[in-house]
């Protein structure tokens, strides 16, 4: 669907050049959510920008449905671009126009005639659950509705793509799941792709297939989103999720205060249904002290979660703890 | 009282028409101006730099004159177009050539207000240059655009008073012509308070055109 080889994004003024796009491969398959994380300044709205030239790409290719982008006259881009939606932060509605004028808007770019534009608008509403505020302006209406709206304007022409800019970052949790909601339902709907930039740990679990971790203008791993979460490739990574807000896991335990030793236990679907705890507590010769937990249910229905947990005892019946722990496929790691 | 009014009340139409011309002919060449400038800058929808440096050089030349200067400057163009150098119709053309760069410069500067944001969405909706000009950047910026409308006739009606030390016709000329130079204090007051009260209108219906129109 959306393939990428080697991107190259460089802005120049008069004395440096900054490379905000290192050298950038990735696919991304039809019906999938890729989410996009990494820290501020990594280049993650530069290269979503690239994918429909916004920004133009220095070099590198980006291919979508077998069209390649970058080849495309200024006339055949404005029409690529009409099949690519975009959600951002701050909405950018158009303020003097009201709810409908402004999902009428690329309707009518595209001269679709007033009475198609109107059954349109009407189904994007329906969709967006707005339809009582089809006659109010921006300001008269909250922040997750302006999403909503968005949303509608976004995929009024039925785009294939919306590539969404944290579009979740300005709204509270009810609000944000909202949105989410509405993403996955268009995902079945109208059978969209969708590459998700996220700042929010909750927004990437709950919606994306796969993960793009970006770093200083590179990809530095892609994976999915169980495996990003739960045994990252590099520290890096691991880090960078670690200082992700909107984590659970937020409590910091530090091991000095605690006579037995701390551990951290993650679990993925195989193992999170099994009664693994209890196990341990029976066969055991430890004390387990539960400190901290959390189960997440995934997109596809896995599930992902870690446990905190003290074992006291003597140090060889903690190994074998350990080993019987690592028998069962629980990721042990020893804080 | 009958002489005052006799005096200064022809001088109100007189006055409205030079102002109401030139502004209305400041729009309609400084809009597209305006429009230019915004696109062709750096960064702009269609950036070309060779335009650009050459309409804000123009601009700022002409703004840089100070408007007596730019009036005895113009009389040979003034005219050519109207065959006269003096008189309300001969005046319509300083006015109009003093606000043209004027209101460019200030619709430039509505259209650089526009969050950014806004003009991203319309181009990543697949939109083209004039589309965006014409349903996004016009629409947007509609209050701004009104106050400088605003701000350009009061301009006018202040100009339009100095048009008079050339005999240029309106409140300002009669001001000149009975009040400075007969020493006639009577019509200088009336017409001082016809001025202010012109400027005064003006500013409370623009003032609230903006409001009523701005939906954000
Ligand atoms: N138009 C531009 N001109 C010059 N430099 C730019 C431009 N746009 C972005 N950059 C630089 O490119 C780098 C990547 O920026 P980008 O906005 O893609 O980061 P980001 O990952 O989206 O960050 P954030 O999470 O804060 O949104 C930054 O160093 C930024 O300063
Ligand atoms: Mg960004």
């Amino acid at each position: 669907m959306i393939k990428v080889k080697n991107l190259v994004k460089e802005f120049r003024n008069d004395t440096d050049v900054l490379r905000a796009i290192d050298d950038v491969s990735f696919e991304v398959n039809k019906g999938e959510v890729f989410g996009i994380i990494g820290l501020s300044g990594a280049g993650k709205s530069t290269l979503v920008r690239c994918l429909n030239r916004l920004e133009e790409p220095t070099s590198g290719t980006i291919e979508i449905d077998g069209v390649c982008i970058n080849d495309l006259d200024k006339k055949s881009l404005l029409e690529a671009r009409r099949s690519i939606g975009m959600i951002f932060q701050n909405f950018n509605l158009f303020n003097q126009s009201t709810v409908y004028e402004n999902i009428a808007y690329p309707l009518e770019i595209i001269g679709m005639d007033k009475k198609e534009i109107e059954e349109t608008v009407e189904e994007m509403l329906d969709f967006v659950d707005l339809k009582d505020k089809k006659n109010s302006y921006p300001s008269e209406i909250s922040g997750g509705q302006k999403q909503r709206v968005a949303i509608a304007r976004a995929l009024a022409t039925k785009p294939k793509i919306l590539l969404s800019d944290e579009s979740t970052s300005a709204l509270d949790p009810a609000n944000t799941e909202q949105i989410l909601n509405l993403l996955k339902s268009s995902v079945e709907r109208y059978n969209m792709t969708i590459i998700m930039i996220t700042h929010q740990m909750e927004v990437a679990k709950s919606i994306c297939d796969r993960i793009a971790v970006m770093e200083d203008g590179r990809i530095i791993e892609t994976d999915t989103v169980e495996n990003i979460f739960k045994s990252p490739k590099t520290e890096r990574t691991k880090s960078f999720i670690k200082s992700l807000p909107d984590v659970l896991e937020d409590e910091v335990f530090d091991p000095e205060d605690f006579k037995g030793k701390l551990l951290r236990l993650s679990f993925d679907s195989s193992t999170a249904k099994r009664p693994i705890m209890n196990d341990l507590i029976k066969t055991s010769n430890c004390t387990v002290n539960l400190l901290s937990g959390n189960i997440n249910r995934l997109r596809n229905g896995d599930v992902s979660g870690y446990l905190t947990i003290e074992l006291d005892g003597s140090p060889e019946d903690i190994e074998a703890a350990i080993d019987a722990l690592t028998r069962q496929n629980v990721v042990v790691e020893v804080l | 009282m009958e002489r005052i009014i006799s005096i200064v009340l022809p001088a109100i139409p007189e006055t409205l028409l030079m102002v109401g011309v030139s502004s209305l002919i400041a729009v309609v060449v400084g809009l597209p101006l305006g429009m230019i400038l915004y696109t062709s800058q750096k960064g702009g929808l269609s950036e070309n730099l060779t335009v650009y440096k050459i309409l804000d050089g123009f601009v700022n030349i002409f703004r840089s004159l100070p408007f007596a200067v730019l009036m005895l400057l113009v009389m040979p163009l003034t005219r050519f177009i109207v065959g006269r150098r003096i008189g309300t119709t001969a005046s319509i053309v300083p006015l109009t050539i003093t606000a043209i760069p004027f209101i460019a410069r200030m619709f430039e500067g509505n259209f650089n207000g526009l969050d950014k944001g806004i003009i991203e969405a319309a181009r990543a909706m697949g939109s083209d240059t004039l589309t965006i000009l014409r349903k996004v950047v016009l629409k947007e910026s509609l209050p701004q655009i009104i106050s400088t409308v605003t701000m350009t006739i009061i301009n006018l009606i202040g100009q339009s008073a100095i048009v008079g030390l050339i005999g240029g016709g309106g409140l300002g000329d009669i001001a000149i012509r009975y009040g400075y130079s007969r020493n006639q204090m009577d019509i200088l007051y009336a017409a001082c308070i016809a001025i202010i009260v012109l400027v005064q209108i003006v500013q409370l219906v623009g003032n609230n055109l903006a409001k009523i129109v701005d939906k954000k």
